[in-house]
């Protein structure tokens, strides 16, 4: 072919002499050698160019008086040869060293050049991912870029929340769409429920963090559009590795082994007794006990006990968890062939027993150039995650419901939790935390494939077809197991008690169950377009028109088995009454899009997006919905070149407006049914049908409407980008109003109308945010260099309207707290009973006996979302070391800390005992006052009340905004130290690489305003309700080692 | 290269023929797993159990301790505890309210249309005294309900409030005409083994039952005008029993009562409620010492004695400022099914649960044939047909009967405490007094009978929120929220209902 071509140049060349002019034909490559297609290849001085094929040729028709030609391209370093006589003029590139940052990809993989950008996109390169190892990506974002919120919800593999740029929606998800290679990737789960189960993971860990190449964040609708419907939060756009032509076959393993521990645990006191008002009780929960003094007492189990602390009855609980990572990938390349096959494991357990997380990864990638114009991908990954968990939440089996708050004076290690039969030993009501540990199980295991084949086809130097199929299928199987004589909800919650003898101590419990649940997702997603890139004179015009297809199916198989009848025999079969339910879903989407960009030199820019989706989820005649964006910039300094100068680099000015329209979560909302019936408080009783061998089918509360339209999101973002001292520092500014509108959600309804929610295009929000990137590199010497990474967010999210007449809308909670969203307020805050306040001083109103007094209504009592968060990364290298550090901060933001009561009100945390609770005389010490009045004559208060007064229920937590903490926190997020061996020594022993480091993650956090735990918690998991934390797993705090070695 | 634009051209038109026919594609939009309609068979079968369920649910265990049957008490202080100092707000009944109204209610609507449309007058005369039933209920819960504009699904989404009295006078109506709808010749459908009350595949076996229900409902319904109008309740009562062809309840076997099984999530909900929720519900007491004065026979089937093994049993309920702890009685097999098992002693007076187990298969009592008989003594009482003594005598022996009291018992109870004496404010005290026993386990009645004659003499607890005894509850806080004509919050419990004036 290349003979070919050079054989036709020859005649060209022949012909054009005749005409005055000649043609030249030569290849462009990279500095390793490899094709470079859509390179500018121009005469200088005239508008006479052409561009590189696909293998890198070009030929060009020159006139005689040309002297040289200019060859560039984006991110590449601009090359000026001199013609001469030359026939063949071959170009090597090299990257650019000034632009390496400056290409960026964007949606459907277009790379654009980052000066003439018309929106903000953000990159994360694979080692700022893998320098911690954490176990699930969405983990290792935090931190890293403006504009994005990462959430943890405690412990070690449970689900991470990502918000982009603020909430976009009420009760449908806000979580952003994950791309993986260009198909979407299910990044759902990761909620907690609040009072059965353990708490679960977002679907992000089924990706091996150690096969991405990098993540491009797509913040705005405008960088989004493209992706259409559910762009609308934002896209983490994943691209993995894979070979490259002609690339050296390596071989890279790499293996790490870190050791994770709690975070922070509980001050506690040490010095009274379990007991109340003074007095020993061996079946009390609180430690408001005597003095501990050697006296002798006859304990639960009625044996006689020299009464003691144990200081670590605990933190004995916790074990130290392991992270085991291994990968071994093999990648290379040919001339017409790339291929990359890994394989990943990971072994993790967690600070508990009995809480496990595998997975293994399989990855093939390979590309054929079928033709020249051809080329042919297929891309293909298996994971298979499995899991053991522990119940959390607000019941009595979550170990750490009051395990917490294990009387100081209870040998929770030393002393037996369980009877040779099995039969709990545990004194307090709720599960024994061993016990429960033990014999409560969860288990997990989700087998996913995810992959596409995508077609590349080159018409011509200008024109390209990209299609692609992609699928994202996998099943999940989950099984749970409620022991016999399970005091708290556990998995099942059954109210029926245990029937069988019982020779332990405490309550016998329930006849326990047994959960099984299987879960088919599967997606299918098409993708075609065309590419057509043309250089006219200075313009650089880019159009791209497509379509996508897309098809979600998801089904759920849940069977309850109640009353086990054969302890530990974990089947259906082993129990005596079935539940079963079962639902799925089926929603396709049809999508047309068109992106046209019209470049002038780097100059500037005007990017239109267009797109049209047809969503399955609305009648026909609301169904299709047009939207578009469009984004400008301009770049000063290439405008004007006059203003660079020895401090001033890089002036750009970029902006935008853009509107995504979203389908939204509800499937099936158009038309109302009828579904199974059941009866039910909100107390644990329930009747399950069939009830007595009889069905029952009831309205649903929720009814349908058949105009149901989509949701619009519209952004509108400023941002400027500053370079100064040859870009040594760069600060990136957006600024951006989004709003969205027509918010599909359940809008509740007064139940006296038969139903309870009606699904509706109502409400509105704002999101008001502020993104600064700054990056710094004061030192850039050739053995040293430091560079400093930061990012700063603001975002506030505001819900202008719900619905007419509906003034706030519970997201989540209990009937006090919750968390709700409230017209004209910000997005989700915390409600609750209050103190009862003079109306006029705003003080304390105290009863007779020195306390607060408590409201009977809600109130605000606070808000959950922090005022700016910011992350600073500095990375410093010395010859072959390397250390990043990346500090996290979170300014404001309240939480609900119903443990850090807890350890207060039973007196087990040290400042309960910061004064002496007895006088020397044996009568009550009442060291606390309650600043405030007396309700009943507006005297000063003046009622001095003691420690578990001030500390208890009917005092500091007699209502629900005494929970209320600032869970601001400054944290050392994640610390690497790497050496690589230098390629001298390397070559010597026949390796391409080998690096070892040392990392952590959560090294160190001062939380100011939060006592006792690290705040980072949610009670919900993934949620658009946060702010509530409930007794849950501690978060963790993680160090290793790491090895990598390429062959 | 021409075929280049040829195929480049096809593509696009095959993407443009792609997106026409899309209209097919897309019309997936029904789901599988539900239905679009409901067989009236499975509506009854839903409304009824949640009807039965809701007895013995949330109103039962706030009307049980205002009524001061149960006490709440703990350490660490739970919903019980608050309900009973009558800290019983708003927000703690959305949950009821949307059971009543979207759930029961719903239903028994569409089986009334439904059924009328269909020609099946059998199944609305059924769901039409549901209907009366259960918003009777909501009268005297709350008072003034949204009625004429409810039930019209997304039609209105606000529905008005009309007076409880207004809906008094409905409910009536209605009964009456779900009495001509029980007495048409034919029906195309009958409930049959589907209703889980009254349940027989032959409708013809209980319609009986439906029949003396309604009648008897319409007692009850104007007895509650005893204190509002006292005129008015006589002349109603006396009507309705001197009418042609009435028939009330005559035996225990017709109580209106909902069965619940030993299986578990088909256990009645105060059995589960004991089972899950330990240590929530002590007896009270007021009605232990009501019923020790008497040596009433039933304690030994409403509470457990304490200590378990105590000989002779002793019972003792909580009152305000008793120490918290677990030796107080509770409620026993007459409400939570028969316990198998050897009780274990616990230090502290309680029973070892697991040790010592309930079926949870006692019925949830709603109107019962005990009741019937102390309307007819009240009534009796105010000069309505029929001896008040008569219906006295027959009242508690319905009670004791349905206890499971011994012949022998009974007749040594009626010897002590079986006959009517004094003034009539005295006799009604008696008469109020033993119904406030009979009906432990009903919802609402006790509280209901206090409002409305002051008996039995009910003293709120010390540490009570409210100085007076609550005489109806808050409306709903989803209510407020959500319902624009839902009038201002209550400012506090002691809001009365029409009657109650």
């Amino acid at each position: 072919m290349r003979k070919l071509s050079l054989l036709i140049g020859v005649l060209f060349l022949c012909t054009h002499l005749t005409a005055q002019q000649r043609t030249i034909i030569g290849k462009v490559t990279d500095d390793k050698g490899e094709p470079i297609p859509n390179v500018s290849v121009t005469v200088k001085g005239t508008s006479l160019g052409t561009t590189s094929k696909q293998d890198g040729t070009y030929s060009l028709s020159i006139p005689a008086n040309a002297k040289t030609i200019v060859i560039s391209s984006v991110g590449m370093e601009t090359v000026e040869t001199s013609i001469g006589i030359k026939g063949v003029i071959d170009v090597s590139l090299k990257q650019s060293e000034k632009d390496l940052q400056e290409v960026v990809v964007t949606a459907l993989g277009i790379k654009k050049d980052k000066k003439t950008l018309g929106y903000g996109v953000s990159t994360v390169k694979a080692e700022e991912l893998t320098q911690a190892h954490t176990t699930n990506v969405t983990n290792a974002l935090a931190g890293k870029i403006p504009g994005v919120k990462i959430t943890g919800s405690g412990g070690s593999f449970t689900g991470s929340s990502i918000i982009i740029r603020g909430f976009t929606t009420f009760t449908g998800s806000n979580q952003p769409l994950f791309v993986v290679d260009g198909i979407p990737f299910d990044n759902g789960g990761g909620g907690s429920p609040l009072q059965t189960g353990p708490s679960v993971s977002n679907r992000a860990i089924d990706i091996n963090q150690e096969d991405i190449d990098n993540i491009t964040v797509l913040k705005g609708p405008s960088a989004a559009a493209l992706y259409g419907s559910r762009a609308s939060n934002g896209v983490i756009l994943i691209t993995t590795k894979k070979g490259k032509f002609n690339q050296k076959g390596t071989i890279e393993f790499s293996t790490s082994y870190g050791i994770e521990t709690v975070n922070r645990l509980p001050s506690y006191q040490n010095s009274y007794a379990q007991g109340n008002n003074g007095t020993y009780l061996s079946n009390s929960q609180t430690s408001w006990g005597p003095l501990i003094a050697g006296q002798t007492v006859t304990n639960a189990f009625g044996k006689q006990e020299v009464l003691q602390a144990y200081p670590h009855n605990v933190s004995d609980m916790f074990k130290n968890g392991q992270n085991l990572q291994t990968n071994l990938s093999f990648t290379g390349g040919s001339d017409r062939n790339t291929f990359r096959f890994s394989y990943g494991f990971n072994n993790s357990t967690g600070v508990l027993d009995n809480n496990r997380l595998q997975r293994h990864n399989f990855g093939l990638n390979t590309s054929s150039k079928i033709t020249n114009k051809l080329t042919v991908s297929v891309s293909g990954n298996y994971s298979n995650n499995s899991s053991k968990r522990t119940q959390q939440g607000n019941q009595l089996s979550n170990p750490l419901f009051r395990g917490w708050l294990t009387p100081r004076s209870y040998d929770l290690t030393g002393l037996p939790f369980e009877t040779a039969a099995g039969d709990q030993l545990y004194p307090l009501g709720e599960d024994n935390p061993y016990w429960t540990i033990k014999n409560n199980r969860y288990r997990d295991e989700i087998n996913r494939f995810f992959g596409n084949v995508a077609i590349n086809y080159r018409f011509n130097n200008w024109l390209q077809f990209d299609y692609k199929m992609g699928a994202d299928v996998f099943s999940t199987f989950r099984h749970a197991y409620d022991q016999i004589g399970i005091r708290g909800q556990g998995n099942v919650a059954n109210t029926s008690a245990n029937t069988n003898p019982f020779t332990g101590v405490g309550p016998a419990g329930s006849a326990g169950g047994v959960l099984e649940v299987r879960n088919q997702y599967r997606s299918l997603n098409s993708n075609g377009y065309f590419t057509a890139s043309k250089r006219v004179g200075d313009f650089n015009l880019t159009g791209v028109v497509g379509n996508e297809i897309s098809q979600v199916y998801n089904a759920t198989d849940q069977t309850i088995g109640y009353g086990v009848v054969v302890r530990d025999f974990e089947q259906l079969k082993n129990t005596t009454s079935f539940q079963p339910s079962n639902g799925s879903s089926k929603v396709r989407l049809i999508g047309l899009f068109g992106d046209f960009t019209a470049a002038y030199k780097s100059i500037a820019s005007v990017n239109v997006t267009l797109r049209n989706d047809w969503s399955s989820t609305f009648k026909p005649g609301n169904n299709s919905y047009l939207y578009n964006a469009v984004a400008a910039s301009i770049n000063f300094t290439e405008l004007l070149p006059g203003l660079k100068n020895n401090v001033i680099e890089n002036i750009k000015v970029n902006g935008n407006i853009a509107t995504v329209g979203k389908a939204g979560d509800f499937v099936y909302a158009t038309d109302s049914y009828y579904g199974a019936a059941s009866a039910g408080d909100g107390f644990g009783p329930a009747i399950v049908f069939p009830f007595n061998g009889l069905q029952g089918f009831t309205l649903n509360d929720q009814a349908g409407n058949l105009n149901l339209g989509p949701e619009f999101t519209t952004n509108r973002e400023i941002g400027i980008n500053l370079g100064f001292f040859k870009n040594r520092v760069n600060l990136e500014a957006t600024v951006y109003k989004q709003k969205s509108k027509k918010l599909i959600f359940g809008v509740p309804v007064s139940n006296a109308s038969g139903i309870g929610t009606l699904v509706q295009n109502a409400g509105s929000l704002t999101n008001n945010g502020v993104e600064l990137n700054l990056n710094v590199s004061p030192i850039r010497s050739k053995s040293f260099s430091w560079d400093i990474n930061a990012n700063y967010t603001k975002i506030k999210s505001v819900v202008d309207q719900l619905a007419p007449g509906v003034a706030n809308i519970f997201l989540g909670g209990f009937t006090t707290p919750n968390i709700r969203l409230v017209q004209g307020d910000e997005y989700g805050q915390i409600y609750g009973n209050a103190y009862q306040r003079d109306s006029k001083t705003n003080q304390l109103l105290i009863g007779a006996n020195g306390l607060p007094i408590a409201t009977t209504g809600v109130q605000k009592i606070g808000n959950p979302n922090p005022k700016w968060l910011m992350g600073i990364t500095n990375t410093f290298t010395y010859k072959g070391f390397s250390l990043s550090v990346l500090l996290d901060i979170r300014h404001g933001g309240d939480q609900y800390s119903r443990n850090i009561k807890d350890i207060r009100a039973n007196g087990v945390g040290a400042e309960t005992a910061e004064f002496p609770r007895y006088n020397p005389d044996g009568s009550i010490n009442k060291p606390y006052l309650f600043q405030g009045i007396y309700a009943s004559n507006g005297q000063p208060n003046t009622t001095n009340v003691s420690a578990q007064d001030y500390w208890g229920n009917s005092g500091k937590y007699v209502a629900a905004e005494g929970f209320i903490v600032d869970a601001s926190w400054f944290r050392v997020r994640e610390a690497a130290l790497t050496y690589r061996i230098p390629a001298s020594l390397s070559k010597k022993v026949s390796i391409t690489r080998a690096e070892l480091s040392v990392y952590g993650r959560n090294l160190y956090l001062h939380a100011p305003n939060y006592p006792h735990l690290d705040p980072e918690q949610n009670a919900l998991g993934i949620s658009n309700a946060t702010g509530l934390e409930f007794n849950a797993l501690p978060q963790t705090r993680s160090m290793g080692v790491s090895i990598k070695i390429g062959l | 290269m021409k075929l280049k634009y040829i195929t480049i051209l096809g593509i696009a038109t095959g993407m443009l023929i792609g997106a026409a026919s899309c209209k097919k594609y897309l019309n997936i939009n029904t789901d599988p797993d539900s239905i679009s309609d409901a067989p009236l068979a499975q509506l009854l079968t839903s409304a009824q159990v949640n009807l039965g369920f809701e007895g013995g649910s949330d109103l039962f265990r706030y009307s049980t301790l205002i009524a001061q049957q149960m006490s709440g008490q703990a350490s660490q202080p739970n919903q019980t505890y608050e309900y009973d100092r009558y800290n019983i707000t708003g927000s703690d009944e959305n949950n009821l309210w949307g059971n009543m109204n979207s759930t029961t209610l719903s239903d028994l609507e569409l089986i009334i249309k439904k059924a009328t449309a269909a020609g099946s007058p059998y199944y609305s005369g059924v769901a039409k005294i549901l209907k009366a039933y259960e918003y009777q209920k909501m009268v005297d819960t709350w008072g003034d309900v949204p009625y004429t504009e409810a039930q019209q699904l997304d039609k209105n989404t606000a529905p008005k409030y009309d007076k409880g009295e207004d809906i008094y006078k409905s409910i009536t109506t209605l009964l009456t005409d779900a009495l001509t709808d029980l007495n048409a010749t034919s029906s195309n459908l009958s409930p049959g083994a589907n209703s889980v009350i009254y349940t027989n595949a032959t409708f013809s076996a209980v319609k009986a039952n439906w029949i003396k229900l309604a009648n008897t409902l319409k007692l009850r319904i104007y007895l509650h005008y005893s204190k509002k109008d006292p005129a008015f309740a006589l002349a109603q009562m006396t009507a309705l029993i001197n009418s042609a062809g009435v028939s009330f309840m005559a035996a225990n076997t017709d109580n209106f009562q909902m069965p619940f099984f030993n299986v578990s999530k088909q256990q009645n909900p105060i059995q589960q409620f004991e089972a899950s929720r330990a240590n929530y519900l002590f007896a009270n007491n007021f009605m232990v010492s009501l019923m020790n004065g008497k040596s009433d026979p039933r304690l030994p089937f409403y509470f457990t004695p304490t200590p378990f093994n105590s000989s002779p049993a002793r019972y003792k309920g909580v009152k305000p400022g008793d120490p918290v702890g677990n030796g107080y009685s509770r409620i026993h097999t007459y409400l939570r099914g028969a316990a198998t098992g050897t009780p274990v002693q616990q230090p502290d007076s309680g029973i070892l649960a697991g040790s010592y187990v309930y079926s949870g298969a006692a019925p949830i009592r709603l109107l019962t044939y005990a009741e019937y008989c102390f309307i007819r003594a009240e009534a009796a009482l105010m000069g309505a047909p029929g001896s008040a003594q008569t219906f006295y005598t027959n009242g508690i022996t319905a009670s004791l009967q349905d206890a499971g009291v011994s012949a022998a018992n009974i007749t040594t109870y009626l010897a002590a405490n079986g006959t009517l004496t004094g003034t009539n404010a005295q006799m009604l005290q008696q008469i109020i007094e033993e119904k406030y026993v009979a009906n432990f386990g009903v919802a609402m009645e006790p509280w209901t009978d206090f409002r409305r004659t002051g008996y039995p003499a009910l003293v709120p607890p010390s540490n009570a929120v409210l100085p007076t005894v609550p005489r109806s509850l808050f409306y709903p806080q989803s209510e407020i929220d959500l319902n624009p004509n839902a009038p201002k919050q209550k400012t506090d419990l002691s809001a009365k209902v029409f009657w109650d004036n």
